[in-house]
């Protein structure tokens, strides 16, 4: 079986499944509400042109500090080895875990209440939810790097910065733009920490469409603003994207035991703990907000509030406990489900040319579609045999992958493509076939990529809003439902009970990121 | 990497053979599953469709399961609005038996866009004459009252040595300026009620004047009922509030003393302004297309009948529709409004985006 052949036959079942659970109800929503008209009006009116911009702005910014703030500690991960390094590595991924509901709250805390309902809380909170993409994606690009090219240069008597600007930089290219291009994605598409950070004065796109499809019930508007948004997303992206294969380079890759150090001069000691101290804090104070919030019970502290996760109400639900266990185990299908159909895919677009990086363009879709019209899309899809799944329990995973594996795709494919073609070339001339290269080369040089997509996945099963909350039936015993149902009601004890399921989710998530 | 992947392919399938079936719900309805002879009319299964707001007691759940037959609840993780545009994207295939949630802002909508089963319910005739007929060919039926109405907290007002407002005319006076916080019409219900009342009270020509005066007097704009309950005003359970007048309901008073820590307070802080008091209903129906068009008319009858309605107030905090119902002793401190603002729903229809764009325009931008 040729390469071309292997990368068809690994790529129709990721193929299929986005056709089947994407494209499908996407189109069904789209051809019944969108009309030529709306269309028009829409393009038309100045305050799109507002929204867009903003939108734009807001995403850019925010990508800009998550990048600057997220290249150092990505680099410690990266380079450094020392006790608690994955742990923090975790720590930093647990923001991704947080529903943007129990963010926002905490977020109210802890930023300056001259931030409030201003841009800058939106952007905080792109922030505190972004640093993880970068952490964790630059950070497993560094940790395969290996250090020849930088200790030639600093042989040859360049400075450390130099080095870091001439040789480490332009070598992470590929990661970074990765990197960027999906902390921009989710800046975009952000929802909920738009809606309780911004106020009603600072709307984005996707705002907007939830607005129009969800409250104001303008199909046709909100099909116009997808599309809107949907091709803005897909032209930016795909430029970035063509503009970083032609600099990418296959600069040849070593297990991270080989690639990462000790410290050992007292410089990089200090840079070590102070970049882990900094991103600890930047992450940990919203999140320390919210471990005392679970804690306070009136004036005093206590565990009042822990210990009314194991009580039943009938307004939220399962007893809080229960639906923890719940989302565990939709996280859990979400990042088997993904991980195979990712790695699938990945492999499939490397070997595919430029049918392969057209595929990896369109593929984006997902990311760059919004989440209510997704969701409008299932809904009226899902219902009929053979695919009559509204009320299946695993829909909820399937959702959850339509968003994870665009993302994990987005991971998993510059780590491919930084192994160098002469590793293949001299496990073919060894006699293997292409099938052997791809699973004895390739597949163990992707363990890294692997966990930290599986983290991601993970995460967003479990915290991210998305298209699953419009299924009606099957996502209602989720610990999200629970927080949003628990955040709903007035009273210290709905307030304090939420905090502490969230905290309890933190803790949760940590424990199984560790164990990835 | 092997061990890995037959690990997770192990996993994988153990989850899904304890895989989670939505369709099993509380003990309640497993009990009635149990046949027993108690009525003559057969018991069947009926899905009851609605927003996060519904609820309703272990007691009450449990006879409706017994004489109707097992109703699942299914709640949709947001709103009316949400739970409008779902319904009418389903239309003809709906997502249950009965909707119950669709208010009076999107009852013409969900109208226009036939979602629903005509069925005049014979409990129809225990309800107040002028909710009777609020929807002449009976698509929908009358559930509950939630009057919006200007919340004021009285202890705040006291402390400050201020008269507590009274009408909407004093919320533009400058001696409460910056005190008031309301919502967005566009993504909240009550916000909208709050925008209909002023339209209700100033005419379609001099509401946009109106607000003009209340954004001069410093009226803070939220993006829901949550965040400015939590964040804005006085006298909810965190005081980390600056604004003593909010945009809330008619039942929120009782609703304060029943969320608060110990010890309970004996009196609300807050009372209710009775002149900005928008009246609005929420509607049940039978959803066209249901599986199961029998019970869901039953269940429809079970909503107006006099056990639900009196279930209503402490579960929901609103007013039961029925007439006659005694209501718990709490909600001596509830409002009810003798006259309150109402706008004709096919106008509400005919304007809403009209009016919500000048909004826009006017208190935003």
């Amino acid at each position: 079986m040729t390469n071309r052949r292997l990368g068809a036959a690994l790529g129709a079942l990721p193929l299929l499944f986005g056709a089947v659970f994407f494209a499908y109800p996407v189109v069904a929503i789209l051809a019944r509400t969108l009309n030529g008209q709306a269309l028009y009006d829409t393009v038309a009116d100045p305050s799109l042109r507002q929204i867009l911009w903003f939108t734009l702005w807001q995403a850019g910014v925010s990508t800009i500090i998550t990048l600057v703030a997220g290249l150092p500690i990505a680099y410690v991960l990266g380079r450094f080895e020392f006790r608690g390094r994955r742990l923090t590595e975790t720590l930093v991924t647990v923001p991704f875990v947080l529903p943007t509901v129990v963010v926002a709250g905490a977020f109210r805390v802890v930023l300056p209440a001259s931030m409030l309902s201003t841009v800058w809380a939106i952007i905080a909170a792109n922030v505190f939810f972004n640093l993880a993409v970068v952490a964790r994606t630059v950070g497993t690009a560094l940790s395969t790097l290996p250090r020849t090219y930088e200790e030639a240069a600093r042989t040859l008597g360049a400075s450390i910065p130099a080095t870091m600007r001439l040789v480490v930089l332009p070598l992470l290219f590929p990661a970074i733009a990765t990197a960027a291009a999906v902390s921009f994605l989710f800046c975009f598409t952000a929802f909920g920490t738009v809606l309780l950070l911004g106020g009603p004065r600072h709307p984005t796109l996707e705002v907007e469409i939830y607005r129009q499809g969800a409250q104001l019930i303008h199909f046709d508007v909100a099909a116009a603003l997808t599309v809107v948004q949907l091709l803005t997303l897909l032209v930016l992206v795909g430029a970035s994207m063509l503009w970083q294969r032609r600099r990418a380079r296959a600069v040849g890759v070593q297990l991270p035991g080989d690639v990462r150090r000790v410290a050992r001069t007292a410089g990089q000691r200090v840079a070590q703990w102070s970049a882990v101290a900094g991103t600890l804090v930047l992450v940990g104070a919203p999140m320390g907000a919210l471990v005392q919030h679970s804690l306070r019970v009136g004036d005093h502290y206590g565990l009042d509030w822990y210990r009314a996760l194991g009580h039943r109400d009938t307004r939220i639900g399962d007893p809080p406990l229960a639906t923890l266990l719940t989302s565990v185990r939709y996280g859990a299908v979400t990042v088997v489900l993904t991980l195979i159909l990712a790695t699938l895919a990945a492999m499939a677009v490397t070997r595919l040319g430029r049918v392969g990086r057209v595929a990896e363009v369109l593929a984006v879709a997902p990311l760059a579609t919004s989440a209510v019209t997704v969701g409008f899309g299932l809904l009226i899809t899902m219902n009929r045999a053979p695919l009559d799944l509204r009320d299946r329990w695993y829909l909820v995973p399937i959702a959850h992958s339509v968003i994870a594996v665009p993302f994990v795709l987005r991971l998993l494919v510059p780590a491919l493509g930084a192994i160098p073609g002469r590793l293949r070339e001299a496990a073919t001339t060894l006699g293997a076939t292409p099938w052997q290269v791809l699973r004895r080369v390739e597949l163990p040089l992707l363990r890294r990529p692997l966990a930290a997509a599986a983290a991601f996945a993970f995460a967003i099963c479990v915290g991210v809003f998305g298209a699953s909350s419009f299924l009606v039936r099957t996502d209602r015993r989720t610990a999200r439902t629970a927080l949003a149902r628990l955040l709903g009601r007035p009273g210290e004890a709905a307030g304090g009970t939420a905090a502490a399921l969230a905290t309890a989710l933190a803790a949760l998530a940590v424990v199984s990121l560790l164990v990835v | 990497m092997r061990r890995l992947i037959a690990l997770s392919v192990a996993a994988t399938m153990a989850l899904i053979a304890c895989g989670d079936d939505s369709k099993s719900s509380s003990p309640a309805t497993t009990a009635a599953a149990a046949t027993t002879a108690t009525t003559a009319t057969p018991v069947g299964p009926v899905d009851l469709v609605t927003h996060d707001s519904f609820n309703v007691s272990d007691p009450v759940k449990a006879d409706i399961d017994r004489t109707v037959g097992p109703v699942t609840i299914h709640k949709n993780n947001g709103d009316a609005g949400e739970l409008a545009s779902q319904l009418i994207l389903t239309a003809g295939k709906p997502l249950g038996d009965v909707a119950f949630g669709i208010d009076n802002t999107f009852a013409q909508k969900t109208l226009a866009n036939n979602v629903f089963e005509p069925y005049q319910s014979p409990e129809l005739e225990h309800l107040a004459p002028e909710l009777r007929n609020l929807i002449p060919g009976h698509e929908l039926s009358p559930i509950d009252v939630g009057d919006v109405c200007v919340n004021a907290d009285a202890k705040w007002f006291k402390a400050h040595n201020l008269a507590v407002p009274s009408t909407l005319d004093d919320l533009t006076d400058p001696r409460y300026k910056g005190l008031l916080v309301a919502m967005d019409p566009t993504t909240s219900s009550p916000g909208r009620a709050f925008l209909f009342a002023t339209i209700a009270r100033y005419g379609a020509d001099g509401w946009q004047d109106y607000w003009k005066k209340l954004r001069t007097n410093g009226v803070t704009i939220s993006s829901g009922w949550q965040d400015a309950y939590d964040g804005e005003y006085t006298a909810s359970s965190n005081g980390k509030g600056k604004h003593p007048l909010m945009v809330s309901y008619a039942t929120s008073p009782p609703a304060e003393i029943v969320y608060a820590s110990e010890p309970k307070p004996t009196e609300p802080a807050s009372v209710v302004m009775t002149d900005s008091c928008y009246r609005q209903v929420e509607f049940a129906g039978v959803l066209r297309g249901a599986k199961h068009p029998e019970q869901a008319r039953r269940l429809i009858d079970a909503l107006l009948s006099q056990e639900f309605q009196t279930d209503v107030p402490l579960e929901m905090f609103v007013m039961p529709a029925r007439s006659g119902i005694v209501l718990p002793d709490l909600f001596r401190f509830a409002a009810q409004p003798a006259k309150p603002l109402q706008l004709d729903p096919v106008q509400v229809n005919a304007n809403l985006d009209r009016w919500l764009d000048a909004w826009t325009k006017t208190a935003l931008r």
